[in-house]
């Protein structure tokens, strides 16, 4: 079947299995920052944005998001120029091996664009369904800080 | 469900009920996903995705509070409609539902009807004795006891959605609490506890409390009711509602916390929700 979405701001028809899921629909629209670990909903490793709010991409069959805005991380940097949260991201080292990255930059950025001055239990509770294996969670929540900073500054 | 050729996204509710009766395309319901991306159904045809259907509503209609199927949870937890009320147990419960991406998805309906052990929000509906409004070409309307007696998707006739949740206007002096106790913050229930209390002169009233994923099925506590109808509110009271659910309670156990461990977080637990309770109805009356 046919599939008309948002995806990252630009219309977008793709032809889709109908019994199939989000994620493997968005990677071949090559949307590869879209990563598949569990597939059970529990790592937010596939977090997206739908219709702005972070939702799991896995648990998701393609079809439910027609007509609806799909944002993933490759939305973010613009003209070469990465996010402020990505830039803080980097500075804080709050990567290791990157692969929860792409959901924890989104979740950010869902809180953010809400409420620029979280507080760290915000923070925390915005992050709390995406997982870190590596760097633990220090590095990260100071890195939605520091973003949140960045934020502040440019809108001034 | 490989077995899906076809989705479909109908306008209204009884559009959504025709395609779900369509004899040539066998169909199954969807709104948030998250129950249904699980499915091991392999005769499904045709999804039908109720999200567009105007069921994401919530008002206030003559005191009762009516939410429809598909408000999600993140939604129902920052409802100010809700208010401080009884009826702030659906938020506080919506709340505590998995994390929010999760919250993001999940709707009321779905939690209610694709019923798991640690679903969050039966419990609520059960001590705020809300209606459940089903309808296919006809409507019928269950109380939440009736709804829960039974594994809900067993009680839905052909073609028939839950289509929204009917809370009676609690009376003056009503408060509600809720409690879920979790390992850790995201994770599942091991005991979920609602009580829904109305004071009058420092005595109960009515109470209403209800248990579930500790129980194949969330229930009421009649026996706990009984004892809470008609006391005097005090500390004693609730310790005796505590020690009398930890004693009679069947309660389930597995690796995660033994049925006697389950029988203790009753026993310990159950008076600080009385308390909290009584202590929202006494500012609800002022």
């Amino acid at each position: 079947m046919r599939l008309e979405l948002t995806l990252n701001e630009e219309a977008v028809a793709v032809e889709i299995e109908p019994g199939e899921k989000l994620p493997s629909v968005l990677r071949r629209l090559g949307m590869k920052g879209v990563r598949t670990a569990c597939g059970q909903g529990h790592c937010g490793s596939c977090t997206i944005l739908l219709d702005g709010r972070p939702v799991r991409s896995c648990l998701l069959f393609a079809g439910q998001v027609a007509g609806r805005s799909v944002t993933t991380i490759e939305a973010l940097a613009r003209g070469g120029a990465l996010h402020p949260i990505q830039e803080a991201f980097l500075e804080e080292s709050a990567v290791q091996c990157g692969f929860c990255t792409p959901g924890m930059i989104l979740a950010a950025k869902a809180l953010l664009d809400g409420n620029n001055s979280p507080s760290e239990e915000e923070i925390r509770e915005s992050l709390s369904g995406n997982i870190c294996r590596c760097t633990g969670y220090g590095s990260i929540v100071r890195a939605v800080k520091s973003a949140a900073q960045k934020l502040r500054e440019e809108r001034r | 469900m490989s077995s899906v050729r076809q989705f479909a996204y109908p306008r209204t509710i009884e559009e959504a009920v025709e395609l779900l009766l369509d004899p040539s395309c066998r169909s199954a319901p969807i709104a948030g996903g998250t129950g249904a991306v699980f499915s091991k159904s392999a005769d499904v045809e045709r999804l039908v995705d109720i999200t567009r259907a105007g069921l994401d509503t919530l008002r206030v209609d003559g005191g009762e509070v009516v939410i429809g199927a598909t408000m999600r949870a993140a939604d129902l937890a920052a409802s100010s409609l809700l208010g401080n009320g009884a009826c702030a147990l659906v938020a506080e419960a919506a709340s505590r539902i998995g994390t929010p991406p999760i919250r993001n998805a999940v709707t009321l309906g779905g939690n209610l009807v694709h019923l798991l052990m640690w679903s969050d929000l039966p419990a609520a509906m059960l001590a705020l004795d809300a209606g459940m409004v089903l309808q296919a070409r006809e409507r019928r309307t269950l109380h939440a006891t009736e709804f829960f007696a039974i594994h809900p998707r067993r009680l839905l006739r052909e073609g028939e959605l839950l289509t929204e949740v009917r809370i009676p206007a609690p009376s003056a002096g009503t408060g509600g609490a809720f409690l879920k106790h979790t390992p850790s913050s995201g994770d599942y229930s091991v005991l979920t506890i609602a009580a829904v209390i109305t004071e009058d002169a420092g005595t109960v009233r009515d109470a209403r409390v209800a248990v579930s994923a500790a129980t194949n099925l969330p229930k009421r506590l009649h026996d706990v009711e009984e004892l809470l109808a008609g006391g005097e509110l005090d500390d004693g009271l609730f310790e005796r509602a505590g020690e009398m659910a930890g004693r009679a309670e069947k309660l389930l156990g597995n690796f995660k916390a033994s049925q006697e461990y389950r029988r203790h977080l009753l026993r310990s637990l159950l008076p600080g929700v009385l308390r909290q309770a009584t202590e929202r109805a006494r500012g609800a009356r002022s």
